[in-house]
């Protein structure tokens, strides 16, 4: 984790999304990215995520899969579909792990996968990547 | 202050023999220009123009080679600190002679170093000038005795000539005339034996007239150094004072033809009120006591030097007005009375300004030992709180870490749970698929906040640390709930399982399982045991299954009701031969059609309500073993659910259970 925690990083002018039925993982997604310095938002369901995109469209979404009503598969779905949000960058964060899931997860547009429970190493490291490429693609 | 540094400078000026009309230093003409701008803004303490016009000055003097130029720079240097000092408040008093001092210290190795040792002795006018101004005699006083002692020890007779007429000139204001007249001798002397031409051309008329001032009218040394007066005023062209004495002689010795003419030579002459300020008031008053009458009052009082005074009263005490003379000679003692005491405040004043300087010091000292002190001790508590700090954050995280591995224990535990699940029988691969996403909730939360918990100090306050040890203990306690439900379920399947018969009774099975499950409710929710009857009753069954399978009924209610209450009640009634439980809720309740759905293993009538689905079915499979019944009461409406557990009163106990546990 050393690496993540020696560098200052300023992501003040991202926004980024989190989704999750569960608030505890929220607050533990929202804890574990707080020296990002993000602009944090966070929904509970498929439509919740789906309206904060209208609202204002994020730089990165952090998403559950097993959701009530619209489950993150078919957020993701949605989300490609749609011209306009087409390019957001995507990481699931799931409980589900088969190798099935992940297929099914980057068939439908995920720029990454990281299962529950969430690794902070690996999270940051995610993270930053996308991040990185985001910052890229506004170049 | 400015009138004598006026006067001064243009006696500086007039002491250089070929001084230009345009450029009386006779230094380089550029460093005259600056130099003129330095006198003009010499005085103007509201800008700093002077210091840069006197910093060009010593610029171009180097630039330029002018020693002399460069030597009139720290004198100017020096005129401006004593400036400074003189509207210095007391307490800037110190700094501003340690100013003085140093300039002038700095002036005189200048002058030595140039050859121009006059400016160094000019310059004790201006710090002499500057102390009398700031009412420190002492410090006046000690300085003259320095410029003495140089000019002694230099054999500068220049020197010595200033610092002998300034302490002449000293001690006359102070009325000491025993000192006045032993500096003037002394004045007197070096005149008249130097060579230095500088001294040579100086006008001893004032001398030689202050020293016979030190002597009464009727004193021959008087006569005597008047007479010297007049021969050095005519020496020196200087008439006009030789006229004014000697027709003041002249009415003393009631001489009045001679009095007259030198009267009308003095008043004839135009500079005369300029060189005699009250000249015109004392031949006033003279004429009036030569007339034997008594001079208007107002005319007496503009009369203010003690000279006049003294003379006056002796002339009218030659002349027979004796009451003028007695009134004269007090207003003189009166007049000296006053600059005496006046002179006594300075030195008292100046004294008590020393000592008040000297406690301020000792208190300044005294208070830089009590900073010391405090910075010490503040340092001390400081350390001691870092350390206090240091350790209680290292226990803290020591314990953090013994808690998370314990969790990473109680995972791997899990895990080998469920290694065991999944080989025992494949068809529990569904099971297990949900099990790893009801494991991984609260397992994220644990290894998540663990992770965070862990993080180096600084990361998170205290506040939300403890928030997260609470995750983390809630957590666990998931996760623990869980493990026993998935432990239970396999001990069910694998016949591992022991129904132990003894005696129960009825309330107490019931209010241990709501002390249980009271933790579990939501905030604002009620939970509360009603029985049928008070009585206790006691039957044979196994009260820690009966109450296990209560405790889920409960957990259950709990999970789902989120306002109201629920309700634990027992009867003995409902159904004759058999204890009745009734666990109800104001819960969402559950459809009728899904009455049987629910008991049936991994069924989630809310998929995201958190829990294994084993619940309930765990409970019927206990429930059969006992020979009893738990069953969702469909007929109830009033919102909200109802679970039923009946117990036989007599159950049927197979043999080995029996012997096992009685």
């Amino acid at each position: 984790m050393a690496p993540f925690f020696e560098q200052e990083y300023d992501y003040s002018k991202y926004n980024v999304l989190a989704v999750d039925d569960i608030p505890l993982n929220l607050l533990l997604v929202k804890k574990m990215l707080s020296r990002f310095n993000f602009e944090f938002r966070t929904a509970a369901d498929g439509q919740q995520a789906l309206d904060a995109v209208a609202a204002k469209k994020p730089d990165l979404i952090l998403l559950d899969l097993m959701m009530p009503g619209i489950d993150g598969f078919e957020v993701i779905r949605r989300l490609r579909a749609n011209p306009e949000t087409a390019d957001i960058q995507i990481v699931i964060l799931s409980a589900l792990n088969s190798n099935e899931d992940v297929v099914k997860g980057f068939n439908e547009g995920a720029n990454d996968f990281i299962m529950k429970p969430i690794i902070m190493e690996k999270l940051l490291s995610c993270v930053v990547t996308q991040m990185q490429l985001v910052a890229a693609k506004n170049r | 202050m400015r009138k004598l540094t006026t006067f001064f400078f243009c006696l500086l000026a007039a002491l250089l023999p070929l001084a230009a009309q345009n450029n009386p230093y006779e230094i380089d003409d550029v460093c005259y220009e600056c130099l003129r701008r330095a006198e003009d803004t010499v005085d103007d303490l509201e800008t700093d123009e002077f210091e840069q016009a006197n910093a060009r000055l010593l610029e171009q003097s180097i630039v330029r080679h002018d020693e002399k130029a460069r030597t009139l720079y720290y004198v100017f240097a020096l005129r401006r600190l004593c400036r400074k000092g003189e509207v210095a408040t007391p307490e800037q008093r110190k700094q501003a002679n340690e100013d003085v001092d140093l300039a002038f210290d700095v002036l005189r190795d200048v002058a030595r170093e140039t050859g121009l040792t006059q400016y160094y002795y000019y310059s004790y006018d201006l710090a002499q000038n500057y102390y009398f101004t700031t009412r420190q005699i002492s410090r006046a006083f000690s300085l003259l005795d320095k410029m003495l002692k140089d000019s002694e020890q230099e054999n500068d007779e220049y020197g010595l000539w200033q610092a002998l007429r300034f302490l002449a000139q000293v001690y006359q204001q102070q009325l000491d005339v025993l000192n006045t007249r032993r500096y003037l001798k002394q004045c007197l002397d070096l005149y008249n034996t130097t060579k230095d031409p500088t001294i040579r051309r100086q006008p001893v008329t004032r001398i030689y007239c202050d020293l016979a001032d030190t002597y009464d009218f009727q004193d021959d040394s008087c006569r005597l150094y008047y007479n010297k007066a007049f021969q050095s005023a005519k020496a020196h062209m200087d008439t006009l004072r030789c006229a004014y004495y000697q027709a003041q002689i002249a009415a003393f010795d009631k001489n009045l033809k001679e009095y007259h003419t030198r009267r009308d030579f003095c008043l004839n002459d135009p500079a005369f009120r300029s060189f005699f300020r009250t000249g015109p008031e004392m031949f006033d008053c003279t004429d009036a006591i030569i007339q034997r009458e008594r001079p208007s009052q107002a005319l007496l009082d503009t009369l203010y030097l003690p000279r006049q005074q003294q003379f006056i009263g002796r002339l009218a005490s030659q002349w027979g007005l004796h009451d003028l003379s007695l009134y004269m000679m007090r207003k003189r003692f009166e007049a000296m009375q006053s600059i005496l005491s006046n002179i006594n405040d300075m030195r008292l004043e100046e004294a008590s300004g020393q000592f008040e300087a000297y406690r301020l010091n000792r208190q300044l000292r005294e208070r830089d030992e009590e900073v010391a002190l405090a910075t010490r001790l503040v340092v001390a508590l400081l350390v001691i709180i870092l350390i206090g700090a240091l350790a209680f954050s290292l226990t803290h995280i020591r314990i953090l870490r013994r808690e998370r591995k314990a969790d990473e224990e109680r995972i791997r535990e899990l895990k080998e749970a469920n290694d065991q699940v999944q080989l025992a029988n494949a068809a529990k691969t569904r099971f297990v698929q949900n099990m790893s996403h009801e494991v991984r909730t609260p397992l994220n939360a644990i290894v998540g906040f663990s992770q965070l918990l862990s993080l180096p100090d600084g990361s998170f306050s205290e506040e939300e640390k403890t928030e997260f040890s609470e995750h983390v203990i809630n957590n666990t306690q998931m996760l623990t709930m869980l493990l026993d439900d998935i432990l239970n379920t396999s001990a069910i399947d694998s016949g591992n399982y022991r129904i132990s018969y003894g005696p129960g009774e009825v309330h107490r099975i019931a209010r241990a399982a709501i002390k249980s499950t009271e933790h579990r409710l939501k905030p604002g929710v009620r939970m509360y045991y009603q029985p049928e009857s008070e009585e206790p009753f006691t039957f044979t069954t196994d009260p820690r299954r009966v109450q296990q399978i209560l405790i889920n009924l409960l957990s259950n209610a709990c999970k789902h009701t989120t306002e109201g209450e629920i309700c634990l009640s027992s009867s003995l009634t409902r159904r004759p031969d058999f204890v009745s439980f009734l666990v109800t809720d104001t819960g969402p309740g559950v459809p009728a059609d899904q009455a049987e759905k629910i008991f049936e293993r991994f069924t989630k009538l809310n998929e995201f309500v958190q829990g294994t689905g084993l619940g309930l079915s765990i409970c019927r499979d206990v429930a059969s073993r006992m020979g009893a019944k738990v069953y969702l009461d469909t007929t109830y409406t009033d919102g909200g659910a109802r679970f039923v557990l009946e117990l036989p009163v007599t159950p049927e106990i197979p043999e080995e259970e029996t012997t096992e546990t009685k």
